[in-house]
């Protein structure tokens, strides 16, 4: 695949972000193409609309089939409405001088293929040129004035700003230059200009090509009408398709072909297949949103925004880190040198100026709530800075360290939060699935860890609000997404205790081991002799686990209902103990009056539960040796009774 | 046969706080109910207590442990005594009250069985050689020859029930005055 590139996927299968990159739209039930052929494995997945990507995330195998495109490099969406049997689609078509420029560094596979980079990069700005060159002779129609401005040799798409009307000075919105664009060919990739040699690729026909605007048939050679001047719609050969394109599954097609130029004389039939363009298949629907959504992101050039304010960030950062850390090696954390080169009193002065505006930011955004939402923001990037500075700063203790780190945790998520919007045109069931697998990832990111692995959803709840921060999703939104954790096949899963407390738990700790867990810790606080504040409460059991008082409330019954644990109902509350009573065995008869008989009390099988209460079971077997001679028994009892006064 | 003074020997249970709620697993209830019916049993005959009215027994140390703190409720009681009813370790005695609450409140424990009552009598008959005499039930629970026997100050329901199973047995007859009355017991010894 030449535009589809893999990606990285979180735990919760949705792309890993760029910092910065935002989500804006999924939909579920996509399917994928690239050019006309369609992709045989990426038939069925989820398609994820961000400020940066359109990445393709597979529903059956996430992992190998996951891709993305980058949206700086597609130059115009098209929609294509359902007809008849037909989904509906989007096609997006890439700009052919990003793409290549671009393409080949990027490619992994593309360094294999082409074992002269020189070559390789001068053919690609080679073709650059040639199709920046013409440019000049594609027209734009004025909305205003109807006059067909030329756009300026050195004009360079997505590059150079908006030109002006000739005439009437006004400056076109920018998708009639981009249609104007792809009109001239300059967007098309199947129309763009020829190789170095200038020489005939594009015979379609033997006779020649129909001009597209007057009909008349040109010799084939020509790129433009005899007649009219028009641009005719030739196919080209791009040389640096073929280098990449050498070790994907479809060289097979094209013909023999060497670097050095020497080109098969035979016809080229096949490069309609090498068309610029990938189309997204929306099986269930969503498909016009999406395209809007996409249309707007291509208009507005999200990732551009995006990337000048991280720029304008990480230059600040960078800063700030230098000036503290002085012996610290230069650069090798930041990928990305300052703008401006700071040193001396310039620097000073700026660092003054920043932590000044740092205050400012601090006091207004907290005299009162509206200025704090504004300023999230920017308080969520000082946070973040100050966690920076302290964790490379030596001296400061792991305590702050962490509390520091638990407290920028809580302030934001890791991505972008989910909102309905984003969602396909408000479907729930996807929105819900979105939700849950952010979800997923927020309790991944330590939330679990610190409540003691289960956490009860109406924490769940607060936690992941406040997380939020604005866009506070309900408490039913949020219990639809908890439901969806099993079909999604995160690692988590809700449950629902007898009382209808409602908890959200790993899916590798069983119910069972909870309470296994909790068992052993009750024998381990039980005290003995027995006194009257023994015992264990909810309480303490929320204080070792870490657990919801609710939640702990809830294990203990379940233990309790299963016999391992037993309660002591008092007016303090109820207290629980390991049960030792299903293993108590007491002759009552030999025991006191020294009697033989048949009645043994609670004589059941014990072998079943030896497994089961260890500690149990030692007691027992103290009782057992204790009382195993008769004669003992009464000196037994009264030490016994002793040793509990 | 009883150590006169010395306080009952409980068991270790008895110190562990859980024994006096009542469980809610059913297994564990179930081994509850035998263990405290064994103390009731032991504790009875440790004590040579023929009857037990919740009333007050439930301020009794059998019931209630001070050490601990905690005191077994009055409806658990009464689930327990129900059990060993069943058992046949005990029998509800029909109480004066008029309403169901009130009803089950008093019941004679059997920490003997009345066969083994039966056979104890029939033996102490037996050892004392009153072999076709005929005896008072007084004689028999409070009299001379008694003092040391474990039947003594035996309740009289208990006793009723012994005495029935030896007559079934054809070893002892009852004896009724004239009004009808039962006045004495007329044993016949063992063939």
């Amino acid at each position: 695949m030449r535009f589809w590139r893999p990606i990285e996927l979180t735990a919760a299968h949705r792309p890993v972000l760029y910092d910065d990159e935002t989500d804006i739209l999924v939909q579920n039930s996509v399917g994928i193409y690239e050019g006309r052929s369609r992709l045989p494995e990426y038939q069925n997945g989820r398609i994820y609309l961000t400020s940066h990507r359109i990445c393709y995330v597979d529903v059956a195998s996430p992992l190998s089939h996951s891709v993305a495109i980058n949206l700086p490099e597609v130059k115009t969406a098209q929609y294509t409405a359902r007809f008849l049997k037909s989904s509906p689609k989007i096609t997006l078509h890439f700009s052919e001088e990003t793409y290549s420029a671009s393409a080949s560094p990027v490619y992994p596979s593309s360094t294999s293929a082409t074992p002269d980079a020189s070559t390789t990069s001068l053919i690609n700005s080679e073709s650059t040129t040639l199709s920046l060159s013409l440019i000049s002779s594609v027209a734009w129609i004025c909305p205003i004035c109807s006059f067909a401005n030329h756009f300026a040799s050195s004009y360079r798409p997505d590059i150079s700003p908006i030109p002006a009307c000739i005439t009437c000075g006004v400056k076109p919105p920018e998708a009639v230059i981009k249609d104007a664009l792809v009109e001239g060919g300059i967007g098309h990739g199947a129309a763009s200009p020829t190789n170095d040699d200038g020489g005939p690729l594009a015979a379609t026909d033997a006779d020649g090509l129909a001009c597209p605007k007057c009909t008349f048939v040109n010799n084939s050679a020509l790129r433009f009408c005899e007649l009219c001047g028009a641009r005719l719609q030739t196919s080209t050969l791009n040389l640096s398709d073929y280098l990449i394109d050498k070790t994907e599954a479809r060289k097979e097609s094209y013909l023999p072909f060497s670097l050095n130029g020497e080109r098969s004389k035979y016809a080229l039939p096949i490069q309609e297949e090498i068309l610029m363009y990938v189309k997204l298949s929306f099986r269930s629907g969503g498909d016009k949103e999406f395209f809007e959504r996409v249309r707007a992101v291509l208009t507005d050039r999200t990732w551009l925004q995006n990337a000048s304010r991280r720029k304008q960030e990480s230059s600040i950062i960078v800063v700030n880190k230098e000036l503290m850390n002085n012996n610290m090696k230069p650069e090798e954390g930041s990928p990305k040198p300052p703008l401006t080169p700071s040193f001396g009193i310039h620097a000073l002065q700026r660092i003054n100026e920043r932590e000044r505006e740092d205050n400012k930011d601090l006091m207004g955004s907290l005299s009162d709530l509206q200025s704090l939402m504004t300023k999230a923001r920017g308080l969520v990037a000082l946070a973040e800075n100050f966690a920076v500075r302290l964790a490379s700063s030596p001296g400061v203790p792991e305590e702050a360290r962490r509390a520091l780190r638990e407290s920028s945790n809580a302030l934001s998520l890791s991505s972008p939060i989910v909102t309905k919007e984003m969602a396909g045109g408000g479907n729930n069931e996807i929105y819900h699935a979105e939700l849950a697998r952010q979800l997923a990832e927020f309790l991944q990111n330590g939330v679990l860890k610190t409540e003691g692995g289960i956490i009860t959803l109406f924490d769940l709840f607060a936690l992941y609000n406040r997380a939020r921060g604005i866009s506070l999703i309900s408490a039913k939104d949020l219990r639809d997404a908890c439901e969806m954790f099993e079909t999604l096949k995160l690692p988590f899963k809700m449950r629902q205790f007898k009382s209808g407390l409602i908890v959200v738990q790993e899916v590798a700790k069983a119910d069972g081991i909870a309470v296994t867990m909790l068992v052993e810790w009750v024998a381990t606080a039980q005290r003995k002799p027995y006194e009257e504040d023994d015992g264990v409460t909810p309480q303490d059991v929320s204080q070792h686990f870490g657990w919801n008082v609710g939640v702990c409330v809830e294990e203990l019954e379940t233990a309790l209902e299963q016999g391992k644990l037993v309660s002591d109902a008092v007016v303090g509350g109820t207290r629980y103990f390991v049960n030792i009573i299903t293993s108590y065995i007491w002759d009552w008869k030999m025991d006191i009056f020294n009697e033989k008989s048949g009645e043994v009390a609670n004589a059941i099988d014990l072998t079943a539960l030896e497994e089961e209460l260890p500690n149990a079971n030692a007691n027992y077997m103290k009782f057992s040796s204790a009382y195993k001679s008769p004669t003992n028994v009464h000196q037994a009892m009264l030490a016994n009774g002793k040793s509990l006064l | 046969m009883s150590t006169e003074g010395q306080p009952f020997p409980f068991p270790s249970i008895y110190s562990f706080p859980p024994f006096f709620t009542r469980q809610p697993n059913s297994q564990t209830w179930t081994s509850q109910l035998s263990l405290w019916s064994s103390l009731i049993l032991g504790y009875c005959r440790y004590n040579r207590i023929w009857r037990i009215d919740l009333n007050t027994a439930i301020e009794w140390d059998l019931f209630s442990n001070k050490e601990i703190n905690r005191s077994l409720k009055l409806d658990t009681c009464r689930e327990i005594l129900d059990s060993m009813v069943k058992k046949g370790n005990a029998e509800w005695v029909s109480g004066s009250g008029r309403d169901a609450a009130d009803k089950n409140l008093s019941a004679i424990i059997f920490w003997r069985r009345p066969e083994e009552w039966a056979n104890m009598i029939a033996d102490w008959i037996d050892s004392t050689g009153q072999r076709n005499a005929i005896l008072t039930f007084y004689e028999i629970s409070d009299g001379d020859l008694s003092f040391s026997q474990d039947f003594r100050g035996i309740d009289a329901t208990i006793l009723r029930k012994a005495l029935d199973i030896l007559v079934r047995r054809g070893q002892a007859q009852i004896m009724r005055s004239a009004d009808g009355e039962v006045a004495g017991v007329k044993f016949f010894g063992v063939q």
